[in-house]
């Protein structure tokens, strides 16, 4: 035998990449995490592993499925709502589940560095139609309200734009159009294009999590090439959170100087009036609002409830009072620009958390977090009771 | 990165089909020509477009007149573009540098003003490629009269952005065998081969970069065993990723029905600098030797001038591949190499005698030795020389 | 035979290859390095 018939090699290629594409699509109709609790970092692009907009929205089908006629809660945000320092045991969303009880289920999407809309308000904005009752909640900081398609976490929004997941939403497609001309991304939207067709991103995804991993890692080095799911929650390895003043202590250089630089705090945002007093500034003020416009397409926002998640009073303690100050007139503006657009809004800025609430200048304790779940059921039950209608309007 | 966008996935997705289901030649012809156009521009934008178009109308020009003066003139035109677009800034540094570095950082701002950002896409082997045209053209062996195949010739897409490094001897009887007979032999082993060249470069090579960017900075703190392993990963890496995409090339000219010559042939298997020579890269060696080496006198003029051709050529072949110091003191140290493994024989008696037929006796030592060798110059190519040093002795070292 | 063992192997690496290309397009959307070549 000379060499293998190329004919048939040529229809193999064909065959195999096509059944490639049909499993591809398979796999987004099953949860393939199992006993998902969050994104932790060996579950998302810290690790370059990608789960994808459907791989997501099956978990949600499969943790609560439409016929079971719970409330589905889906939690967004940041490495806040993601409990960052919180061993899984810990996770404040689980606690938010045995707050709020049988009748509702919360499954947690939030990941580091994540806008409020980005992976669970995208998941969210898939679901909506199928689980007409469920809500969303999500945490950032005031100021900072990026759209979906234009932060760390965009590679989600366009898997679920290009599959056809998201709603139609006229004013976003025109914005998205507009926004082509200037981004220079076009072949990573075209990859998305592409993975709605052949789902390589679901199969090999898949692959990675239930049989091998193909790409090394500096978080994971030896462990690299172990297939996802045989990988523990990464918090659950780190070492406890010590949350005292020894500790604070040892942050506060650079922890610091961080928390001036933030959004709220820091004064590119303000100007002082004739009589010296800070005020938001009518250009920052226009920007917000017109990017929280951008968050969500109507009428989800009703459905949303965005959380002002708090600073460790220790720190603020060494803001001088300037900064406090706009800290404050920050919160207070992001409320009402966030609650004039429809949201329902939770601020926590003087919501009783102490320094023992928190691990450092952002981030709660284990006990920080049981007190964030509690105030966050509170305003879920009496959004669903006021039938999703904000108290602002 | 130009292999591995989904453009260029989608691109091939349309072209080859197209190509194979056309069954006249002229037709493949126009649609490999098109598609070439529309790959070049799509990846090197009109600053890149414009100045390769502007040398490859001059070569094509001075080729049909068969002037001797005219392809001089045009050989200087695109080595010169090359040393401007290139070498400019580095030049300049260098050498105004020296005597004046304030002047020098001044020049450098105007350079970087001037100039684009980033060399026109592929100047390098367009250079090379035209270069020899010219040269054989100038020798009276060849001369290109059509201008869709000079066209071709130069902005054929597989080889376009990093070789191999084509004759225009071989690629046109090539070009049109494969427009003229392409079949599903062609197609099937290109496939192979580009799947091979994919396999190196993105599954192997990429996992070896990472690695190498984690532990590198901290390579002397390694275990000895490890840095070992890391040695032979700089190593194994480069390979994969120039020898893998070689592979991508030869496989995508291939699926045309169009053969290109082999670049890489197992050379760390090599027993000798020389044989190493004859394994890397070989189409980028082969030029060097035909329009370098040999027109600069090779070894026709006794041991010493063949040694300082040996450096010279060495020496460009190094500044070829990046304006940087580094990339020189790399292709010395081939240089070096190659002079001791050519000469050591006749310059050192009776020794270099018995230490040559010992060496021929013993075949795995020679390729330890040439391996080792080989490997070491690969530190001098990706590191700044100090921390080259450092990890070359820390090998040696407990 | 002979006939159908050259078939049925060119079939199998056929499918091999076909996988291996849609493994690839998941592969290079992650972070990779860029061709050595690029750097020079």
């Amino acid at each position: 035998m000379k060499y293998p018939s190329p004919i048939a090699v040529c229809v193999g290629v064909v065959v195999g990449f096509a059944t490639c594409c049909v499993l591809g699509q398979l796999t987004t109709r099953k949860n393939i995490y199992q006993d998902f609790a969050r994104l932790h970092p060996f579950l998302e692009q810290e690790t370059s592993y990608y789960p994808t907009a459907s791989q997501l929205v099956a978990v949600a089908h499969g943790q609560c499925p439409p016929a079971s006629h719970k409330t589905l809660v889906v939690l967004g945000g940041n490495s806040v709502f993601n409990g960052s320092g919180q061993k899984r045991d810990e996770l404040w969303s689980r606690a938010l589940q045995e707050d709020l009880g049988d009748h509702y289920h919360v499954v947690n999407f939030s990941a580091p560095g994540a806008g409020a809309v980005d992976n669970g308000g995208v998941i969210f904005e898939c679901l909506a139609r199928e689980y007409p009752t469920a809500l969303f909640v999500t945490n950032t900081e005031p100021g900072y309200y990026p759209a979906a398609n234009r932060s760390a976490y965009s590679y989600l929004f366009w898997d679920a734009y290009c599959k056809g997941l998201l709603s139609h939403d006229a004013r976003r497609t025109a914005r998205l159009e507009r926004e082509k001309a200037t981004s220079d991304d076009a072949d990573f939207k075209l990859s998305r294009e592409l993975n709605s067709v052949c789902y390589f991103n679901d199969l090999w995804t898949y692959v990675s999590y239930r049989y091998v991993s193909t790409f090394w890692t500096s978080w994971l080095r030896g462990r690299s090439f172990q297939p996802r799911h045989r990988l523990r929650d990464w918090y659950d390895k780190r070492p406890k959170v010590v949350a005292d003043e020894s500790e604070f202590q040892k942050m506060l250089p650079d922890h610091l100087e961080a928390l001036r630089h933030r959004r709220p705090v820091a004064a590119d945002r303000f100007a002082q009036n004739s009589n010296g007093a800070w005020v938001q500034t009518a250009e920052s003020l226009q920007q917000d609002e017109e990017h929280i416009a951008d968050l969500l397409p109507d009428p989800l926002q009703r459905r949303s409830l965005i959380v002002f998640t708090p600073y460790n009073p220790w720190f603020l303690a060494h803001l001088t009072e300037a900064e406090r100050t706009r800290a404050e007139i920050s919160y207070a503006n992001g409320t009402h620009l966030l609650e004039k657009a429809g949201f329902h809004v939770l601020s926590t800025y003087d919501s009783g958390f102490s320094p023992s609430d928190f691990g450092d200048t952002v981030h709660l304790s284990p006990a920080g977090g049981r007190l964030l779940a509690k105030l966050v059921a509170d305003s879920i039950r009496s959004m669903d009771t006021a039938s999703n209608i904000p108290a602002g309007r | 990165m130009i292999f591995t966008t989904y453009w260029f996935f989608v691109f091939v997705g349309i072209v080859f089909p197209i190509y194979w289901l056309l069954p006249w030649r002229q037709a493949r012809l126009a649609v490999l020509l098109v598609a070439c156009v529309v790959f070049h521009a799509h990846f090197a934008g009109a600053a890149g477009v414009v100045p390769i178009v502007v040398l490859a109308i001059a070569t094509y020009v001075a080729g049909r007149s068969g002037r001797p003066g005219w392809c001089l003139a045009a050989i200087l035109a695109c080595v010169g573009a090359l040393g401007v677009y290139k070498y400019a800034g580095f030049l300049v540094q260098s050498l105004v540098g020296l005597f004046d570095p304030h002047l020098a950082a001044q020049c450098v701002l105007w350079i970087k003003h001037v100039l684009p950002a980033a060399p026109p896409l592929a100047i390098s082997f367009f250079t090379f490629e035209f270069v020899h045209y010219l040269y054989d053209v100038r020798k009276g062996r060849m001369r290109i009269e059509n201008p869709a195949d000079f066209a071709l010739f130069a902005i054929f897409f597989p080889s376009l952005v990093a070789g191999p490094i084509k004759r225009c001897g071989d690629f046109l009887p090539s070009l049109h065998r494969g427009v003229a007979s392409v079949g599903a032999e062609d197609v099937a082993a290109g496939l192979g081969r580009v799947a091979i060249g994919f396999g190196k470069k993105v599954v192997i090579s990429d996992n070896l970069a990472q690695i190498i960017n984690y532990y590198g900075p901290h390579f002397t703190e390694q275990p000895l065993g490890t840095r070992w392993l890391l040695f032979a990963a700089i190593a194994f890496r480069i390979l994969l990723d120039f020898s893998g995409y070689s592979d991508i090339a030869i496989g995508l000219a291939r699926m045309f029905g169009i053969t290109l010559s082999e670049n890489f042939r197992w050379p760390y298997l090599a027993k000798n600098l020389p044989e190493f020579w004859q394994r890397w890269h070989i189409s980028l060696s082969t030029w060097i030797r035909d329009y370098i080496y040999i027109p600069l006198g090779g070894s026709r003029h006794g041991v010493t001038r063949k040694i300082i051709n040996g450096f010279i050529v060495f020496a460009l072949c190094g500044l070829w591949h990046g304006a940087a110091w580094n990339f020189i003191l790399w292709g010395v140290f081939h240089g070096a190499g190659l002079a001791i493994c050519g000469n050591y024989r006749q310059l050192l008696g009776r020794f270099g005698a018995n230490a040559g037929m010992f060496f021929d006796r013993c075949p795995p030592l020679s390729w330890v030795i040439t391996t080792v060798y080989v490997w070491l110059g690969w530190l001098l190519f990706f590191y700044p020389m100090p921390q080259a040093w450092k990890m070359a002795t820390s090998l040696f070292s407990r | 035979m002979k006939t159908s063992l050259r078939i049925l192997s060119g079939f199998v690496i056929g499918i091999a290859l076909g996988v291996f290309f849609h493994y690839l397009l998941y592969r290079i959307s992650l972070p990779s390095e860029p061709f050595i070549y690029f750097a020079f």
